[in-house]
């Protein structure tokens, strides 16, 4: 497209200033052809007068020398004129004053010639004593030169050729042509190598747009000329350089929204009115599952897989109204949905849907549901247990051997309300309480503590304690009362979840990078894989029935995962169905 | 501009897209029902799969109605034909779905028999595999919706791992008999609902390309 422009232009441009200076350069020629023409003709004229005259008093002379008048008769006329026509190598006519030829050096017989009186010179003679013209001869087929001279009686006449003022003319016509001729070539190169020189940088910055408008936006106009057109470049140039800043900016605008979008953790998305996916982020594409198609331009029920989200976008679509709600997509996570009109002077342009991902809000509120039922079960349970011992008891006060197996029964129930609410109580004091100071303890010894109160109970369930502890000549910085928690409570679980007959390992060791682990192995029932996750909770319990009969209060592993936290330790647990492993970590 | 058929196939597309959510709900519901022994979400299953027959109705009309008022030619012909096998497709998943669901009901809060075949996976793959087809029509991908034709292998695979698991099982645990039966019927169902997603993906090929996949596939067959 642009290079037609170009040719155009240029044609356009040389053509209009060639065609004005042929046409001036032809006028001119013809101008300076045609006064040379009147130059050389009028020379001619009179070097040809100048003879004639000349000549025409030659003629007077001898005649007055030969007869002594200017008027002889005709006949003598007619014998001397060829002499006369001789002498001076002219025609020589004699004309009466009526026209009528007397006498003509080159006819015989003057009597059947025209008459001669309205020739030019003739009647020019008659009028101011001499005359002269020039006229073309079809017969000698050349130019010829009349002059004639008035007398009393006739008019003398002469006539000569003049075949060199036409060849003279024909000459200058031929050198006016070739050097007008000459002078247009050479015009012509001039005009083009100006209009080339205008159009150079003219094409240059057209070029340049075209270039910059096809956005090569690193192009620039690199030689000035002097002329105009170099202002004219050198603001376009000017104009680029601005252009590409605005262009920058708007680009790095452009790019901080888009990371902004990108890096926000909420799956966002705007539908314009057509129904198609405008805007879109990578959290959307996790939440809507797709990863193999670009979904931008998509209609949205194309791509999201919801029934209960597309019916609600297609609804705020068509009311322009918001809505909010949760829902389960198909990743299988549950998302706080916000859908919120676009709207632009009052028309609806489009929705934005921001998708929240509230799974683990909604989890950790299911186990807040799951405490306030376990507690208040948990400790409903022995009240209810104590309330029937008691009642029993009332009705059968006399059996005093009765009596006292339900007493113990019920001291033993509220023994275990007791120790629930003392884990409580312990519990909100590691949890709310910041002052717990820091000393020197000595793990080895705080195990050895441990295990020596729980020897007994591991007795009496024919557990067997085994502990391979290694020397800790130092002790580690912590606080007694929180580790002593932790140990406790994790040798009592290993204890209490244990078979008869089973083992408890305790082992110590540390390794290089300055981290001491304590292993606590037991031979028990294990911990199924779905539970893993849930045992830190507040009051759960894998087996209900079981474990309330082995005696825990629920509470223990909630207390070690919180001193561990405050100590800056470490629990992992294992779990196949040969029995479970802790590990505590406790980094140096 | 968007013309009158355009407009029409939008329509259609959108019904269809929306039978396609609420086929996937089904399987997920019904899977989750039998997974949770939830009674109530069975009940939701089996209700709602009339609401999906009303809806494959209408589509059908839709289609009927687009090819003789708007006589549309070539790919846009194609499509709605498509889509009238399609729906039929959809239709059947959730029947299918629905009959999960009663199982669901029938299993009557009985311990559920672990295997090592896992169904919630088979039908994630299964759900995967629409998804996956009507992602492959929206963006003209053949080789995609070929793909989902090499995966129903996988889920036909597991479904014969599945019965021969929960058949030994049986010999060795006779008690367990109704829950590993109804096992089995939902892992065939699955492998159906595999099978109807094959469908949809051939005639996604069909859709796209004009070429009726299973002709193919019958001539290599011939040439063995």
């Amino acid at each position: 497209m642009d290079l037609t422009n170009k040719t155009v232009f240029r044609y356009s441009i040389s053509l209009r200033i060639i065609t004005a200076f042929s046409i001036l350069i032809i006028f001119f020629t013809v101008f300076i052809l045609f006064v040379f023409n009147g130059l050389v003709k009028e020379a001619h004229i009179k070097v040809a007068l100048d003879e004639m005259r000349d000549k025409t008093h030659f003629v007077e002379n001898y005649l007055i020398a030969k007869y002594n008048t200017l008027d002889p008769d005709k006949k003598l006329l007619l014998e001397e004129i060829k002499q006369m026509a001789g002498i001076t190598g002219l025609r020589v006519s004699f004309i009466a004053k009526d026209g009528k030829v007397i006498a003509d050096s080159d006819v015989n017989t003057p009597q059947s010639m025209d008459n001669h009186k309205y020739r030019v010179e003739v009647m020019q003679a008659e009028k101011e004593g001499s005359g002269h013209s020039m006229r073309y001869s079809h017969t000698l087929e050349t130019d010829m030169f009349y002059y004639a001279q008035n007398y009393d009686n006739y008019i003398l006449r002469m006539a000569k050729p003049l075949p060199e003022m036409r060849a003279s003319l024909i000459r200058i016509r031929q050198i006016m042509i070739y050097l007008g001729a000459i002078i247009l070539l050479l015009s012509i190169i001039i005009v083009l190598f100006i209009v080339a020189s205008i159009t150079r940088p003219i094409n240059e910055t057209i070029n340049f747009a075209s270039q910059f408008a096809s956005g090569d936006y690193t192009k620039r106009i690199s030689n000035y000329s002097n002329s105009e057109i170099g202002m004219i470049q050198r603001s376009l140039n000017n104009m680029a350089d601005q252009l590409v800043e605005k262009i920058n900016s708007l680009v790095f605008e452009q790019n901080k929204l888009n990371i902004t979008i990108e890096s926000i953790a909420d799956g966002i998305t705007v539908i314009n009115k057509e129904k198609k996916i405008v805007i879109v982020n990578k959290a959307f594409y996790k939440c809507i599952d797709v990863t193999r198609i670009k979904v931008s331009g998509l209609l949205f029920f194309e791509v999201i897989r919801n029934r209960t989200l597309n019916l609600r976008i297609e609804q705020s679509l068509a009311q322009a109204k918001p809505s909010h709600f949760e829902e389960e997509l198909i990743n299988g996570r549950t998302y706080d949905v916000s859908i919120n009109p676009i709207s632009e002077e009052r028309t609806l342009q489009g929705v934005l849907v921001v998708l929240r991902d509230v799974t683990e809000k909604k989890k950790i509120e299911k186990i807040k549901t799951d405490l306030v039922s376990n507690m208040s079960h948990e400790l409903k349970t022995p009240v209810t247990i104590i309330k029937g011992y008691l009642e029993t008891i009332a009705l059968n006060l006399n059996n005093t051997e009765q009596c006292s197996g339900y007493i113990r029964k019920a001291i033993e129930n509220a023994d275990r309300q007791t120790s629930i609410i003392n884990d409580i109580i312990k519990l909100n004091m590691i949890e709310t309480s910041n002052d717990f100071a820091n000393e020197k303890i000595i793990i080895d010894d705080l195990i050895e503590g441990c295990v020596n109160i729980l020897g007994q109970k591991a007795q009496l369930r024919d557990i067997q304690l085994n502990k391979k502890l290694e020397a800790m000549g130092e002790g580690v910085v912590g606080n007694k009362f929180l580790a002593e928690e932790i140990f406790f409570n994790l040798i009592d679980n290993a204890i209490n979840y244990n078979l008869p007959g089973g083992e408890v390992n305790i082992e110590s060791s540390i390794s290089n990078n300055n981290q001491l682990t304590v292993k606590i192995n037991d031979t028990g029932i294990g911990i199924p894989k779905e539970s893993i996750d849930r045992i830190f909770e507040r009051f759960y319990r894998v087996d209900k029935g079981r474990s309330r009969e082995s005696g825990g209060t629920g509470l223990g592993l909630s207390i070690v995962k919180h001193a561990a936290t405050l100590l800056g330790w470490k629990i992992t647990v294992r779990s196949d169905s040969k029995g479970s492993s802790f590990r505590v970590i406790i980094y140096l | 501009m968007i013309t009158h058929l355009e407009h029409e196939i939008e329509n259609i597309k959108r019904k269809v897209f929306t039978m396609t959510d609420a086929a996937i709900e089904a399987i997920n519901d019904s899977i989750d029902a039998l997974m949770t022994l939830d009674d109530k979400l069975a009940a939701k299953v089996i209700q709602g799969d009339t609401r999906i027959d009303k809806l494959e109705i209408q589509i059908d009309d839709d289609c009927v109605r687009t090819l003789v008022t708007q006589q549309p030619a070539a790919s846009d012909l194609r499509l709605i034909l498509s889509f009238l096998k399609i729906n039929t497709d959809l239709e059947r998943i959730a029947d299918i779905a629905a009959n999960i669901a009663k199982e669901a009901i029938r299993l009557e809060g009985r311990p559920r028999v672990t295997t090592t075949g896992d169904i919630p996976a088979m039908a994630a793959t299964c759900v995967n595999m629409i998804k996956t087809a009507f992602e492959a029509m929206t963006t003209r991908d053949v080789s995609m919706a070929a793909e989902i034709i090499s995966v129903d292998r996988e889920v036909d695979e597991l479904n014969i791992q599945l019965y021969r698991e929960l058949f030994a099982m049986m010999g060795d645990n006779p008690q367990i008999m109704p829950q590993a039966l109804g096992l089995i019927m939902v892992a065939k169902s699955l492998e159906r609902i595999g099978d109807h997603a094959k469908n949809i993906a051939e005639r996604v090929i069909y859709y796209i390309e004009g070429v009726d996949i299973r002709k193919e596939n019958k001539d290599h067959s011939d040439n063995k």
